[in-house]
């Protein structure tokens, strides 16, 4: 029987289907009689989604010189061609 | 997008700069350790990806390769400033801590109920926690859940990315995730 802290130590794996058949199996197992567990795998889910709304959280609409930027930019990647992409 | 690129689309260009330069900053400035020159080397970064962007071949996502070349830049500018992605800070993510001797919760996991994926768009103070959560965490730990945890990119791919193994991928993202858990359920405890 896995201990609590095996669980813990396999929750990502889990979480990423990267585990195998039998590695899930004696995961269900463990998570049938441990309430502990059991929150503990829905937390990690939770925090997986939070990772993932944070990263786009920061995604800004517009910010100072940002223009300028993209603008020199694309001046740069022409180098004097009028079309970027083509050699 | 592709084609809007290679076609010399500027309102393309934009879309995607707006959609990825902050990210990209972010993740140079782990690998840089100093936020100004991971502007600079992420500004270099589009203008190799635009110069060369009818090579893309659409093997990896669009943002894949452009955080491919990001990465590789990254690299390349912090060993000539005789630096590399440091895995000298890293710990385990408190996972030991947490335990007994018996292999047994120290702290029974608390139920979130206050936090439903339904409301985590909405609620932006535990949104805020997680950022800075994650600004404190270790480098190596930082990189790894910047491209697997919000980029969403393969362990291959971020094995590539940072010149480590899919195996310590895999640990780093585990390690991240379950600190960041674990200050998580300590703010749920107040
Ligand atoms: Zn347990």
């Amino acid at each position: 029987m896995l201990k609590c802290n095996d669980v813990a130590s396999r929750a990502s794996g889990l979480l990423d289907g990267e585990l195998g058949t039998r590695s899930t199996l004696r995961l269900w197992l463990h998570l049938a009689i441990c309430k502990g567990c059991r929150r503990f795998i829905r937390q990690m889910n939770v925090t997986n989604e939070l990772v993932r709304q944070s990263g786009r959280a920061e995604t800004p609409t517009s910010i100072e010189g940002e223009e300028a930027r993209m603008d020199e930019i694309l001046s740069q990647a022409n180098g004097g061609g009028d079309q970027f992409g083509k050699p | 997008m592709v084609k809007s690129l290679v076609a010399g689309d500027k309102g393309a260009f934009e879309k995607l700069y707006r959609q990825h330069n902050q990210g990209m900053i972010r993740f140079a400035t782990v690998i840089l350790r100093n936020r100004s020159t991971a502007e600079e080397v992420t500004q270099d970064t589009w203008v190799a990806v635009l110069r060369n962007i009818g090579q893309f071949e659409g093997r990896s996502s669009l943002a894949g390769w452009i955080f491919a070349i990001l990465a590789n830049k990254a690299r390349t500018r912090a060993s000539r400033e005789g630096r590399s992605l440091s895995f000298e800070e890293d710990d385990d993510g408190g996972l030991a801590a947490a335990f007994d001797g018996m292999g047994r919760w120290k702290n029974m996991p608390e139920l979130w109920d206050e936090i439903t994926p339904e409301r985590l768009a909405n609620d932006r103070l535990i949104l805020e926690h997680v950022s800075r959560a994650i600004e404190e965490l270790p480098p190596a730990q930082r990189a790894v859940l910047i491209l697997r945890g919000q980029y969403g990119f393969g362990s291959a791919e971020v094995a590539r990315m940072l010149e480590i193994s899919e195996g310590n991928v895999r640990v780093l993202l585990h390690r991240a995730r379950f600190a960041l858990r674990t200050g998580l359920d300590k703010l749920m405890r107040k």
